[in-house]
């Protein structure tokens, strides 16, 4: 077993730790923070996976930013002690026959339907070099496993998983383009949507300095 | 990497925390002294020559003084939100390099000096540094204090808020660049010239969020004294209390060397190459400079009000930032195709 392999397996085995700990915590701050940590050990997985830029970017948006509001959320709305009762009937048992449900299509798919070549759209890029013979997508060994002029080519654009590659991937790739900027509009909209609920209109005679300041 | 390429960056892991430990000491020190003289006062002169052992002095102290655990905190955030903190704190330095590689005797190839050096430093710091916002509004609410709560609570949506403008800022630096790395950062000033020359606002509104990301004066807002107390840490006594003051310094610190690497060159100084050394003392300097900046800032300007503190957040930095990006984006362009 190599050294990656073992840290992944204990980074996992805290990540299901982390997860189930959020779920259960009576405590809704010590809910949010056992999910900080979750998504820690998910930048770690990212960088198990050679994407230093894609666990950058969990760290600052997810982990820092994103659950520094449900922080926030939780602390200023005082919920804080869960009602323990449950708000719908029979829902843990059916929690847990869903999960053993999504546990068996997960083990369905990941034994038996692999995609042989890789998915469309990544096929011309660099990304699909990444991929050994066995189908796996498995960080530093696959790299390792690529032929030098290819991993030289890689090498121009930063390295597997750069910030330059992640750019050139989303920004001149068509089918990356689209995609992308569907989902900027849509935070636009959100973002508007946001705005104008919280927008009310000026009290009369109000002075404009007043307004409240969050 | 081999063992001893490990064994190399984890002596200098040691060395930085040792340097920034000594050098929280001494930034209260340096602190105390600038502002009596601003203030025409002597300072601290009586623990050693100038005052010099007062560090040691307020440790002695700190570490002698009773523990008082308020009844009804939670007890688990309130022991873990000060070494979080203080973690945090120490964990953004890694990316600041420290000076040009040099030849070791002991194996073949350049040893780096700095810890890390890696392609998204930038976004890793911005990353870290968010997780400033945890120690403190988590002091905050596990203290169960209301005035320790409202200074939590201040400063997680002060570090939000100005946050962004400084994330904004660092961009046009990055595009100019064409590099997150802080390494590559300072090697292209080199080459060229200091970004301050060519990002002056982005300067201005980094050192303006840095104040406030470092909860300084005037955005000291979260510890207002005479609205609250003291804030986040009114529950904190001795080393936990310590642990939040060292935080804040070694913030400052980071702050300092990130804006000394960013703007003002790093390490390096212009025609001019100088031994490892050297460029060591041009960084210590640069970040010398920047505790005085902080420092002068406290002595001068008063704090805020809270409202106009997020209006100045929200209506000034972050347009001035995006128009900051945009200028930027557009004198790119232009100098490509026209020069």
């Amino acid at each position: 077993m190599s050294g990656e392999l073992l840290l992944f397996y204990v980074v996992a085995a805290l990540m299901v730790a982390t997860a189930l700990s959020m779920v259960m915590a009576r405590d809704l701050v010590h809910g949010v923070l056992f999910m900080v940590g979750n998504f820690v050990l998910t930048a770690i997985v990212y960088l198990l996976l050679q994407a230093p830029f894609i666990a950058a970017v969990q760290l600052a948006v997810y982990a820092g930013a994103i659950m520094v509001l449900f922080l926030f959320v939780v602390m200023l709305l005082g919920a804080r002690e869960l009602d323990m009762r449950e708000p719908l009937a029979g829902q843990r048992f059916w929690g847990l026959a869903l999960v053993g449900l999504l546990g068996a299509l997960l083990v369905f798919v990941t034994g038996e339907g692999v995609p042989a070549a890789p998915p469309a759209g990544l096929a011309e890029g660099a990304l699909a070099q990444a991929q050994t013979a066995d189908g796996a997508w498995l960080g530093a060994d696959a790299l390792a496993a690529l032929p030098a002029a290819e991993r030289a080519a890689l090498d121009d654009l930063g390295g597997f998983g750069s910030p330059q590659m992640v750019g050139e991937a989303l920004y001149t790739d068509a089918y990356h383009l689209l995609p992308f900027e569907l989902v900027s509009l849509l935070l636009l909209v959100a973002m508007l949507g946001a705005v104008v609920i919280a927008h009310y209109p000026a009290r009369p005679g109000a002075e404009a300095g007043e307004e409240s300041a969050t | 990497m081999s063992g001893i390429e490990i064994l190399e960056v984890s002596l200098i892991s040691a060395a930085v925390i040792g340097a920034l430990l000594t050098g929280f000491a001494y930034a209260t020190w340096f602190e105390r002294k600038v502002i009596a003289r601003m203030q025409a006062r002597l300072g601290p002169n009586k623990a050693g020559p100038a005052g010099l052992l007062l560090p040691a002095a307020d440790g002695v102290k700190l570490i002698f003084k009773e523990n008082v655990i308020p009844a009804a905190v939670d007890k688990g955030m309130y022991f873990l939100a000060p070494l979080i903190s203080m973690i945090v704190a120490l964990l953004a330095f890694a990316v600041i390099p420290l000076g040009d590689p040099i030849q070791v005797p002991w194996r073949e190839g350049l040893m780096r000096l700095g810890i890390a050096d890696f392609n998204v430093a930038l976004l890793y710091v911005l990353g870290v540094s968010s997780f400033a916002v945890y120690g403190i509004s988590l002091a905050g609410w596990a203290s169960n204090n209301k005035y320790a709560l409202i200074g939590g609570m201040r400063s997680a949506a002060q570090m939000i808020s100005y946050e962004l403008a400084m994330g904004i800022s660092l961009l046009g630096v990055v595009m100019i660049v064409g590099s997150m790395s802080v390494t590559d950062i300072v090697l292209w000033q080199k080459s060229h010239v200091w970004l301050i020359l060519v990002q002056p606002l982005g300067f201005v509104i980094y050192a303006i969020t840095a104040l406030a990301e470092t909860n300084r004066a005037p955005f000291d807002m979260p510890e207002a004294e005479q609205e609250l107390i003291a804030g986040y840490h009114v529950e904190y006594t001795g080393m936990r209390f310590a642990l939040f003051f060292q935080a804040e310094y070694i913030n400052m610190l980071t702050v300092s060397a990130l804006g000394a690497s960013l703007f003002l060159g790093g390490y390096a100084l212009p025609f001019v190459e100088l031994p490892w050394f050297g460029d060591l003392a041009v960084l210590l300097a640069k970040v010398v400079l920047g505790m005085f900046m902080f420092v002068w800032i406290r002595a001068t300007v008063p704090r805020l009000r809270y409202d106009q503190l997020m209006d100045f957040g929200w209506k000034v930095l972050l347009p001035l930032s995006i128009l900051n990006l945009v200028l930027t984006a557009v004198g790119i362009v232009a100098y490509q195709n026209w020069m």
